[in-house]
């Protein structure tokens, strides 16, 4: 049952700086079920930072993240677990198989029966040719279908999403919007940070602009 | 405690996959050590006498080097594709990424070593427990190993990480290379184990020392 009263992640009061430069200021926003936030700003604005600090990989000088009203940081093996996170970089060893590199992740995330979640993925993205291919040797928009992959194959409820549509073409970007659609029906919820105007998912979308280190609502 | 084990594992098995994919390390570094030992041997050339104060020498000058190596590459195979922060934000604790990198290179390490004995053997006409010399090696790589790795970390993000790990690295390690290193010589001069116990406590203190704090330094290193 969805509980569409709560928010599903809470960003209360964060801040970040880096030596003297503040890049985040009393950042705040909440996303529930179904929803995706969209993150706009001008290169340099912190949309990055904030990803990071919200994927746990960096920390913010204060503020809490709840995550289904609970604390992430007491909670923090649970939150990583219902994270799905797809960076700039494809997060994948180059010199392993697509395969191989999946199967890594699946351990690493306790996934049990994990491959049949690999085979649903692998027909999903469309790599079924590609499974046995280095990752070094795949194409850019290829190697983020399998982070794309990496990411959800651990059933995640939200996803982190830093530029996602970069050096996807247009096919890529039909199946990846048609994931997301599917991800964010299915009870999960996103956070975006893009250039991009999404619309094709218009309907689940929160808009936010990163401006002067502030966090607007649009 | 089972999961953590498990973590372990995984780290330790994608590191031996990685290697039999890419051949770039145990291959290469030990073909880099195997011109060591010979340079070395065609440098010192030494009388019978000689030989067990000078092998032990060798085999540790040797293991560190190759250690450097090892240690400095497969730290860098993590940071490539931003496999590091992969791993961070995974539900796998750092104490299991940790132990599971310094496992990876002791193994490494053991098994060069193993080789290193074997062609020092040769090389040198030993006729020494060579089999007490290798198990008593194991805590003395396990010790350089588990500091390498702590090190590894600091290095690999900075521009001169080459030449930066052996700067942080080596002088740190000291206390280690100089337990093994007498503790090789009297096991190759035939004195009974009793007299290095000394040299062996102080591998196991170090040891025990970076196994507890290893971790934790990597986690600080690792946080932002």
């Amino acid at each position: 049952m969805i509980d569409t009263k709560q928010p599903y992640l809470q960003v209360d009061s964060i801040n970040k700086s880096f030596g003297r430069s503040r890049v985040l200021h009393d950042i705040s926003f909440s996303v529930m079920q179904n929803q995706v936030a969209i993150v706009r700003g001008m290169n340099g604005s912190g949309k990055s930072t904030l990803l990071s600090i919200l994927s746990t990989h960096m920390s913010a000088d204060s503020g809490t993240i709840f995550y289904k009203g609970l604390n992430s940081k007491k909670n923090l093996q649970d939150f990583r677990k219902s994270l799905g996170v797809l960076d700039h970089l494809p997060m994948l060893y180059d010199r392993l198989t697509v395969e191989e590199n999946l199967h890594f992740f699946a351990k690493v995330y306790s996934i049990p029966d994990f491959g049949n979640q690999i085979d649903y993925w692998v027909d999903k993205l469309e790599l079924n040719k590609h499974l046995n291919h280095k990752i070094h040797h795949l194409s850019h928009g290829f190697q983020k279908r399998v982070g794309l992959a990496r990411s959800l194959m651990h059933n995640p409820q939200i996803l982190l999403l830093d530029e996602p549509e970069t050096g996807l073409d247009q096919k890529s970007l039909e199946i990846f919007f048609s994931i997301l659609g599917d991800f964010l029906n299915n009870g999960g919820c996103a956070i975006v940070a893009t250039h991009n105007d999404f619309k094709m998912l218009e309907k689940f979308s929160l808009n936010f602009l990163i401006e002067k280190n502030r966090l607007i609502q649009q | 405690m089972k999961s953590l084990i498990h973590h372990i594992w995984i780290v330790l098995y994608k590191d031996f996959l990685l290697e039999i994919r890419s051949k770039e390390i145990f291959t290469s570094v030990l073909i880099f050590t195997i011109l060591e030992i010979l340079i070395f041997n065609f440098a010192f050339n030494p009388s019978p006498e000689m030989v067990y104060i000078v092998v032990p020498a060798i085999l540790w000058v040797s293991i560190t080097f190759s250690g450097v190596i090892i240690i400095n590459r497969t730290m860098q195979l993590e940071m490539q594709n931003g496999m590091m922060k992969a791993l961070l934000i995974s539900p796998m604790s750092r104490e299991a990424i940790f132990w599971g990198k310094s496992f990876a290179t002791a193994i490494y390490l053991i098994a060069i070593e193993l080789i290193l004995l074997i062609l020092l053997t040769v090389l040198y006409d030993l006729n020494s427990p060579l089999m007490s010399v290798f198990f008593i090696s194991v805590p003395c790589i396990l010790g350089f190993s588990l500091v390498g790795t702590v090190f590894s970390v600091i290095s690999v993000n900075s521009r001169a990480q080459e030449i930066l790990l052996p700067i942080l690295f080596l002088p740190i390690v000291i206390p280690i290379i100089l337990c093994a290193v007498n503790i090789t010589s009297n096991l190759l001069i035939d004195l009974p184990l009793s007299e290095s116990i000394n040299w062996i406590n102080l591998v196991i203190v170090f040891d025990l020392i970076y196994f507890i704090i290893g971790p934790f330094c990597f986690y600080t290193i690792t946080s932002d």
